[in-house]
């Protein structure tokens, strides 16, 4: 054995181990990376910039890749991009090291069922042909509605070569995955504006941000337009004002103008205090008051008279209620109600995450834009524009999704909460072949979920990820999947402003590992069973060639620019009478406009045009406004498109401080979010203190309540609620509000990787089981928490 | 001759930590595990520091990036008994690894504690190795680094100008931590240039210098956030 040879060896087996502690080494074949080698010292290095996309989160930033050798070492944000602008985030800029990450798959991988799982190494053609045979067997069936696919997007090429494949198979089930910090908000959009999308915010035009527990500068939708939009807002003459409304000091809090300190769970109640102040007053919007149906009280279905959103607010969130509830000074409500009023382009943005405050809590936030007449404004909410993609050819939707009433309660509900939702109901599985990407956001849900005992049920799981994830420990095959910097891709961006985008790029490096685009393992499924038609595309790249020739007719919109981003600032800045657009190529060419658009790293069709509360786009509260009157089980008889409604607040009541209990405040993380398994040392250990994951979990108290305790910083403390218990490393910090205990979401707490092998629990873990809310999310902010030392030290 | 120096407005910084994550990478800063972490031996060239001050009903936070300032009265130049630390003729702080002994003395003269002494060899697990720049040497166990403007960027740049036959023009050179800034929070270039926005923004009403009082001179200039409520 030769020298290199043996510390190979000794290598991989000690990266077998140090996953073994993540309780998965038994499950992975022997680490032999065949395309790992040393950087030549001799050959002249070749250097070159490749446009590509960022795959980190769903914001889909145009990103240079700096390659020398073939080998990727650096990494910058597009000039051109019209969000972020040549901004990346951290977690981005991580990408370049999953890309490199130690830990991933570098082939398919077949692991067997049963108590003693175990692995072992197969070549594609054998782990297709295991795919393969039961899908055929369905189709020919005629049971390919037994068939399902969950993403961990739903925006982008991917997603609708899924949704063309699934449909030429007989399948409805194509369910993009929202993370838990993003549960409550198509669920929340389906009831308030009558549509399960994103809303999207014209942070461009606005000039006050209420943030009420949002956590908007930790990444919030698209976190470099964020950052370059709140950058801008500070140094330019138009300056950008930020309220955080909140208990925890996060870093949005502390790098807010206002910080109002108020109890975990409570910032719904300070949301719909300032709607009513601004009712009382009428401050808002005359004629968006008027569009607001049921402000003054209705009938319902059965003929019974209903009392408005207005008499509600008056009655249940009157300034007094509300700073007794919150722990917000009266005359402070009442002077932010004031800074809303006197605002000319205000908005205000509530926490994405269903389990902190529930969908109440979202939908509390839209009821104060509503009053105040900020959706479909500048600077306002709205419901974003789809780009004129083309559609990929296939067979016409099937209809009989899960996600949509009268299975699930709302649309928009997470494909997970209706597993749970069946589980419970003990029904059997609704598929007999599972494929998913990315992990498709399962490490949220924790492993004592009764969704997962449902997914054991399902005969065949297929998993396709770059690295172990949460999946793994129901997969029955893992393909390994290629990164964004190693496919053609297209994705269409998080929402982040009024125009419609799409960021596309060609493979800027060539695979590094023995992987594939998990649509073309799709396409290739479609192919086995024979359905798909002669004008299919053969792979990804033909998939988003396809979709991109719908952008060439459209009428407007051009590629990425750099002027473009000129043009569009003036625009911003009031200095050109109209925005930029129609210069997106003739059309005549299809081909070249395509080719331009994956050279310059994206199109995008500038014109700000906001969706109107019309009917034609039904984004004002149509239907009536509710308030705390339905039951639960109410939500399954009301057709999801003709109410709206906000719903019951089902958090738990803020904790009285009795002695022995703290108040639980969920802390969304951002590094821990996204997709993959955040494996990565970097955002570990140099993120922004207040919101870095660290190593392992972690519970931030004040020292008021920590001496008494006897807890110092790094003790091990025992954290218990009726519903759940979890072990984590104390932070002592005045952030911490006196009485509460602060504890992040870890959505992917399943130790996925050698650097997170102590990542095992999180806030989720706290609330096993309790009462849900109308999408079955768990909602735990305020809920009393037991605090006990291990007397260990982390 | 420009003298380089750095505006960071606090103002408009997020702390998204986005600077510390591509000084990493630009500059081959080794990952470590949680262990060595909590040992406090990880090397950071940038990183964030955050304090908080007073009750958590009044409490005062301050947060900003540090990294060497760069300083024109270099406190660390002067303790270094091998010359391994120089001000340039550019006014940039150079630490030479080849000639640093790990004395670790100009560790301890640096009031900011922005210098990182190397108590490991590097660890980069298998194939990770590859995404380290070729423009940056992996520095060895027993020597000191810290912050160098990325300065392998001056040198490409100034080359890059002298091919083209014409001077060093403005923006040729930025580090990477402004480069990546997605605020644009950092601010890059000739202090000595009245016409640069360095220049004009290091006078600002808001501007200060870290321990100002100890004339250390740092070329790193913070903007104060505007004024906030609470």
């Amino acid at each position: 054995m030769k020298r290199r040879d043996f510390f190979t060896v000794i290598g991989g087996a000690a990266a077998g181990i140090t996953i073994g502690r993540a309780g998965l080494a038994n499950l992975l074949p022997p680490r032999v990376d065949p395309a790992a080698r040393r950087p030549s010292l001799t050959a002249t290095p070749s250097e070159r910039e490749a446009i590509s996309v960022c795959g980190g989160c769903a914001a889909g930033c145009s990103v240079l890749l700096r390659v020398v050798d073939e080998r990727i070492v650096g990494m910058r944000g597009s000039p051109r991009d019209p969000l972020g602008m040549g901004g990346v985030c951290p977690r981005g800029l991580s990408e370049v090291a999953a890309f490199y990450e130690p830990d991933r798959l570098l082939g398919p991988v077949a692991f067997s069922r049963g108590s003693q799982r175990t692995a072992h190494r197969i070549e594609w053609k054998a782990a297709l042909a295991k795919l393969d045979e039961p899908v055929v067997k369905l189709v020919a069936a005629g049971r390919g509605a037994r068939i399902g696919v969950a993403l961990s997007s739903g925006r982008g090429v991917t997603s609708a070569v899924a949704t063309s494949v699934l449909a030429s198979l007989g399948s409805p089930h194509v369910y993009a995955v929202d993370p838990l910090r993003d549960e409550a908000v198509r669920p929340t959009s389906t009831m308030l504006f009558g549509q399960p999308v994103a809303p999207g915010y014209d942070l461009e035009r606005t000039d006050v941000i209420f943030a009420f527990g949002a956590d908007v500068l930790e990444g919030w939708l698209s976190p470099s337009f964020v950052a370059r939009r709140f950058g801008r807002g500070r140094t330019g003459p138009r300056q950008l004002q930020l309220v955080y409304v909140g208990s925890h000091l996060t870093q949005t809090a502390m790098r807010a103008d206002d910080w109002i300190r108020c109890r975990p769970g409570t910032e719904a109640t300070v949301a719909l205090a300032l709607a009513g102040q601004l009712l009382d007053t009428g401050s808002g919007s005359k004629s968006a008051l008027e569009a607001v149906a049921g402000l003054r009280g209705f009938a319902d279905e059965e003929g019974g008279q209903r009392e408005g959103v207005g008499a509600a607010l008056r009655r249940d969130y009157t300034v007094a209620a509300a700073a007794q509830q919150s722990g917000v000074p009266a005359a402070e409500i009442r002077r932010l109600a004031r800074v809303f009023a006197a605002a000319s382009a205000p908005v205000a943005i509530g926490e994405r995450t269903a389990g902190s405050a529930g969908m109440f809590g979202l939908a509390a936030v839209h009821v104060l834009n509503i009053v105040a007449g900020r959706v479909g404004r500048e600077g306002g909410v709205f419901l974003p524009r789809p780009a004129p993609v083309a559609a990929l050819p296939g067979a016409a939707a099937v209809p009989g999704r899960l996600d949509a009433p009268p299975i699930s309660r709302v649309a928009g509900t997470s494909i997970w909460r209706v597993f749970r939702e069946l589980a419970l109901a003990n029904k059997p599985p609704p598929f007999d072949v599972l494929l998913l990407e990315d992990g498709a956001a399962l490490g949220d849900l924790g492993e004592g979920d009764p969704a997962f005992a449902l997914l054991r049920k399902i005969p065949l799981i297929v998993s396709a990820a770059t690295g172990l994830d949460a999946s793994t420990a129901v997969a029955d095959l893992v393909l390994p999947a290629t990164t964004t910097f190693e496919q053609t891709v297209d994705v269409e961006p998080a929402s982040s402003g009024p125009f419609s985008a799409v960021a596309a790029a060609e493979a800027a490096v060539p695979r590094l590992v023995d992987g594939r685009p998990f649509a073309d393992v799709l396409l290739h499924l479609g192919r086995a069973a024979g359905k798909l038609t002669a004008d299919a595309p053969k792979d990804v790249a033909a998939a988003v060639r396809h979709r991109l020739s719908g952008l060439a007719s459209a009428e407007h919109g051009l590629a990425y620019t750099t002027p473009y981003s000129e043009r569009w600032n003036a625009h911003a800045a009031g200095r050109a009478n109209s925005p930029p657009g129609s210069d997106a190529g003739d059309g005549k060419n299809a081909d070249a406009f395509v080719a331009a658009v994956l050279a310059q790293g994206g199109w995008v069709d500038p014109r700000a045009e906001l969706s109107p509360p019309t009917a034609a786009r039904p984004i004002a509260v149509h239907g009536l406004v509710r308030l705390r009157q339905q039951s639960v089980a109410g939500l399954f008889r009301m057709p999801s498109d003709e109410r709206a409604w906000l719903p019951r607040s089902e958090h738990a009541a803020p904790a009285t401080n009795p002695p022995q209990t703290l108040a639980l405040q969920p802390i969304p993380v951002g590094t821990l979010n996204g997709r993959g398994a955040p494996n990565r040392p970097a955002l570990l250990q140099t993120a922004a203190p207040h919101v870095q994951a660290g190593f392992r979990p972690w519970a931030a108290l004040n020292p008021a309540d920590a001496r008494p305790r006897g807890i110092a910083n790094t003790d091990i403390l025992r954290l218990e609620t009726a519903h759940g218990a979890i072990e984590v490393e104390a932070r002592v910090t005045e952030g911490a509000r006196p009485g509460t205990i602060a504890v992040p979401w870890a959505p992917w707490a399943r130790g996925t990787g050698r650097y997170l092998t102590h990542w095992t629990a999180g806030a989720e873990r706290l609330a096993q089981g309790v009462a849900s809310d109308a999408i079955g999310a768990r909602t735990v902010g305020g809920l009393p928490v037991k605090v006990a030392r291990t007397g260990r030290k982390a | 001759m420009s003298r380089w120096g750095m505006v960071v407005d606090l103002g408009a910084c997020t702390g998204c930590g986005a600077c510390g994550v591509a000084c990493r990478q630009e500059n081959n800063v080794p990952d470590v595990d949680e262990r060595t972490w909590r040992n406090g031996r990880q090397r950071d060239w940038l990183q964030l520091v955050t304090k908080v001050e007073g009750r958590y009903h009044d409490a005062q936070v301050e947060s900003y990036p540090l990294m060497c300032l760069h300083c024109d009265d270099a406190p660390c130049t002067k303790v270094c008994p091998v010359g391994a630390t120089y001000s340039d003729e550019e006014g940039l702080v150079a630490q030479i690894y080849d000639r640093c002994i790990g004395c670790r003395y100009c560790t301890n003269a640096c009031p900011y504690s922005v210098k990182t002494f190397n108590w490991l060899d590097p660890v980069w697990p298998q194939g990770t190795e590859r995404r380290q720049n070729p423009d940056v040497s992996v520095r060895p166990r027993g020597v000191v680094e810290k912050c160098t403007m990325c300065h392998h960027r001056h040198q490409k740049a100034d080359d890059r100008a002298r091919f083209e036959g014409r001077e060093l023009r403005h923006g040729d050179y930025t580090p990477a931590c402004v480069e990546i800034c997605p605020a644009g929070a950092m601010i890059f270039g000739d202090l000595d240039d009245p016409e640069s926005e360095v220049s004009k923004r290091s006078e600002d009403k808001r501007a200060y210098r870290l321990m100002e009082e100890l004339g250390t001179e740092p070329k790193v200039v913070f903007l104060r956030p505007h004024g906030k409520r609470s």
